[in-house]
């Protein structure tokens, strides 16, 4: 049964939207396009604000506000092909992050590398379908090993965010 | 209190406990640990399966006659040997998204350009051997070399029988 959302989560769900939207503004901004040695590579600095959703309001909500991304972009002038992919990157990120961050022994590290690894699959696979071709794939593997480098930077700016969020969600509570 | 990790790997309980409203979230594991070393060996293990199978594939598919193969949208636009380009010879391929300029020669292809904001494809330069392709995203085109129907020794046969 789905308990309903608090004042307090609903607010920390949008906060990161707000949040993820911006990050890959800056990503666009810091990192121009075709500076990366691969089409398709990129830091994915957005998430940043997926991380801490999955690690500080939940499990539904990390998958929601990547599905909210996606479509946010899209109405915000984003083209059709951008949307495909983000939007099946983002599940099989999310779906692999939501698995892995349930292990006690993966830290926030392995959920981040993993979510990336599985960030690109979802990608190439939806280049695979839009160009029909399996030439594509070629780039996968060079791409998952790339990704996981950002994957585990991305780990690294989280934990300071998640600790001082659960630092005031136990301030709150009290 | 969660706000300070314990030095050792193996966490107590207390510091587990995420400050929800009473909702399971993850365990705090900040600390890089065996399990997160055991899946990048995954990775890399998969990575490098899937690179040394592209690598041997590609080397079986040198050995047959290069074929240029030019798709838009998925469907087949051309499919030639590339010997048969003895002159230059200029494509343009019009799609929805705009047109794509392709010029073949008997040695290689080449996008030369093409109307998409990112130009990846023109970047990819020449394409000289099988494997070797350039992908246009927004326009849906792609251009590969592809191996022919048949190797090269069966045409040598077939040289010797004509």
């Amino acid at each position: 049964m789905r308990r309903s959302w608090t004042a307090y989560e609903v607010t920390k769900l949008s906060v990161l939207l707000a949040l993820a939207l911006m990050l890959s503004i800056l990503e666009a901004w810091l990192v121009p396009k075709g500076i990366l040695p691969l089409p398709g590579l990129k830091l994915g600095l957005a998430n940043i604000a997926l991380l801490i959703a999955l690690y500080s309001v939940g499990k539904k909500e990390a998958l929601l506000l990547s599905l909210l991304r996606s479509l946010v972009v899209l109405l915000l002038g984003g083209n059709f092909v951008g949307f495909v992919f983000s939007v099946l990157g983002g599940i099989f990120a999310v779906c692999t992050m939501i698995f892995l961050s349930g292990r006690e022994k993966i830290s926030i590290y392995g959920v981040s590398i993993g979510g990336a690894a599985s960030h690109s699959i979802g990608q190439i696979l939806a280049a695979v379908m839009l160009s029909r071709t399996l030439y594509v794939m070629m780039y996968l593997p060079y791409l998952i090993l790339l990704s996981c480098l950002a994957g585990a930077m991305i780990a690294f700016l989280t934990i300071p965010v998640v600790k001082a969020l659960d630092h005031i969600g136990t301030k709150m509570i009290q | 209190m969660p706000k300070k990790d314990g030095q050792s790997n193996t966490s107590t309980n207390n510091e587990k406990k995420s400050p929800s409203l009473g909702k399971a979230l993850p365990p705090r594991n900040f600390r890089f640990s065996s399990g997160d070393l055991f899946l990048i060996i995954g990775i890399v293990l998969f990575c490098s399966f899937l690179i040394g199978g592209i690598f041997i594939y590609g080397n079986v598919q040198e050995k047959r006659t290069p074929y240029v193969r030019i798709l838009s949208d998925g469907q087949v636009l051309l499919y030639s040997p590339l010997k048969e380009f003895q002159n230059e010879t200029e494509y343009s391929i019009e799609t929805d998204h705009g047109k794509v300029v392709v010029l073949i020669s008997s040695e290689r292809a080449v996008i030369v350009s093409s109307d998409c904001p990112d130009q990846i494809c023109v970047k990819q330069g020449e394409l000289t051997h099988v494997g070797q392709g350039a992908v246009c995203l927004p326009n849906k085109v792609v251009v590969e070399i592809v191996p022919g129907p048949g190797s090269d020794e069966e045409q040598e046969i077939d040289g010797v029988a004509r």
